[in-house]
């Protein structure tokens, strides 16, 4: 046991929760504006099938909204426990900033969501399209608050040391730091993409097995549309985090291309696979594409780039975790934006819902959104490595006095929860796909809409009506 | 008859790497390799044409099945 690190008993403890917290709020930021989006449709248009397809997916945007509220909340325990000298340092920056955020949750989405969720029958139609709104907003200004949090101890600004203690002096500087505009924007394209392929790709295994035809065939519909537009922005959005990231966090940007060298050759190739050896600040390996490099980094055919020797070696992040993250982020990105080309093909020439070979791809592609988003994050979060607040405190002196032992056992504990946390989602979630969305009413047209005249009598759905017709 | 359907496959095949090439560079225009003005007109060029194919192709209870 003396041989474990508790540094990185306590990275890892933290790495693992995070990891694992990530996934749900990513998935219910963009499932929270797709369920605004279809109740709009179907209080616009009275048709059924929209119905149909935002109780489906209110389902699991609960599930994934109550996991990601518990999984949240150990995380702010956890910046006490076992990053205690962080959050006495930055306590007076970050406490207020979560703060916010835990407001926010609690006034706008955890009130809205009760209307939202058991309110149907019990309010009005228009009433109950406003808590939806609500939420989504809630979840977007959550994330703004979170974002504010995390950018700051990226790009710190606003504050000034005094008596080694850290005191805001500008807290609009605090907020808007030099990373959060760009990264707010970039992290919450990434959970509209991933509502995007989660939706498109349950949607494309209903089509495969010729279930639910009208829902799925609705659902695709709008998933691949929202993914071609989200998709677009997403890659211009990036390009300005990585443009971020050249003035702000060099080392960041050099581990994540994977060079050493003080000036890359020119042409420079674009790396997409490395073998790195930190010690001796080289890549036992290396491949890319010819000219990429110059072009994509320095928008010149033979431009050069500095490497990671440019960031003194007791200043570098580990180069391997950085570029991998990085690029299974941007590989993921391109394969996005890809299925998004074909499937303006396909939808062109009338066969979105029948080429068998994309729909079995979006099927694969249902949880990328969730591993690209972990990519980016691993990527920002070990690409800031040895700092916990970039150039003003090392993770090394963040942790809190704890011995290994402590350590080893809560994470093994943490493990042990989460999986029975995860098992229980997947479970419920795999079940509700399998059984399907509820029914349409027999009155309904193949379309799924209702005969105007026939709409006031479908028991069900008088709350909905009563304000529009 | 074949010959009129293999012109149609090749010029399908030939159509959909045109589309391959013009996804590509829609890819590095928005992606800002052309500057910052090209990749803004891009990422609008991209949601119109994505907006234009919604309206134009045929609903979706209207496709035949897989």
């Amino acid at each position: 046991m003396h041989d474990l690190d508790p540094l990185i008993l306590a990275r890892l403890q933290f790495a693992f929760t995070i990891s694992f917290h990530i996934i749900f709020p990513t998935i219910s930021i963009g499932l929270a504006l797709f369920l605004a989006i279809v109740e709009a449709l179907w209080l616009k248009t009275g048709d059924l099938v929209y119905r149909q397809i935002y109780r489906f997916w209110l389902n699991i945007f609960a599930m994934s909204f109550g996991i990601g509220v518990v999984t949240g909340i150990v995380m702010s325990f956890q910046f006490g426990l076992t990053f205690a000298k962080f959050a006495q340092l930055a306590g007076p920056v970050i406490g207020p900033l979560i703060g916010y955020e835990a407001l926010t949750a609690f006034f706008l989405e955890a009130g809205f969501l009760g209307i939202m969720l058991f309110g149907e029958s019990r309010v009005g139609p228009k009433l109950h399209f406003f808590a939806t709104c609500m939420v989504a907003l809630g979840t977007t200004i959550s994330t703004a608050w979170i974002l504010a949090a995390n950018s700051w101890m990226q790009t710190p600004a606003g504050v000034a040391w005094d008596h080694g203690r850290l005191i805001v002096t500008d807290w609009w500087r605090v907020i808007d730091n030099p990373s959060w505009s760009v990264r707010l924007p970039h992290m919450l394209l990434a959970a509209y993409l991933t509502a995007a392929f989660l939706v498109s790709g349950v949607s494309a295994w209903y089509l495969l097995r010729g279930r639910e035809t009208t829902f799925a065939r609705r659902t695709l519909s709008l998933g691949m549309a929202a993914a071609c537009i989200l998709i677009a922005a997403q890659v211009f959005v990036g390009d300005h985090v990585g443009t971020t990231l050249v003035k702000y966090q060099p080392a960041k940007l050099q581990a994540a291309e994977g060079w050493w060298d003080k000036t890359t050759p020119s042409p420079t190739p674009y790396l997409w696979i490395i073998v790195p050896d930190q010690a001796g600040q080289r890549n036992r390996f290396q491949m890319g594409t010819p000219y990429f490099g110059s072009i994509w980094l320095t928008r010149s055919l033979h431009g050069t780039i500095g490497g990671l020797r440019n960031t003194p070696v007791d200043q570098q992040p580990r180069m391997v975790l950085v570029f991998y993250s990085f690029k299974i982020m941007l590989a993921l990105g391109m394969t996005m934006f890809t299925i998004a080309v074909i499937s303006l093909w396909l939808r062109w020439h009338g066969r979105l819902y029948s080429a068998r070979w994309f729909l079995r791809t979006l099927v694969v592609m249902t949880p990328s959104g969730v591993v690209a988003t972990l990519g980016g994050w691993y990527m920002a979060e070990i690409g800031r490595q040895p700092f916990v607040i970039t150039g003003m405190m090392r993770t090394a002196d963040a942790v809190s006095p704890v011995p290994a032992a402590t350590l080893l056992s809560t994470l093994i504990a943490f493990v042990c929860v989460y999986a029975v946390f995860f098992g229980a989602f997947l479970i419920f979630t795999l079940r509700l796909i399998r059984r399907g969305p509820v029914g349409l009413p027999p009155h309904a047209l193949p379309s799924g809409s209702l005969k105007r005249d026939l709409r006031p009598e479908i028991a069900g759905v008088q709350p909905y009506l009563s304000g529009t017709e | 008859m074949k010959t009129r359907s293999r012109r149609t496959s090749a010029l399908g095949f030939l159509a959909a790497v045109l589309t391959g090439l013009a996804g590509f560079l829609a890819f590095n225009v928005v992606d800002g390799v052309f500057g910052l003005v090209e990749s803004i007109l891009g990422l609008v060029v991209c949601i119109a044409i994505t907006v234009f194919v919604v309206q134009r192709s045929p609903p979706p209870e209207e496709e035949p099945d897989a």
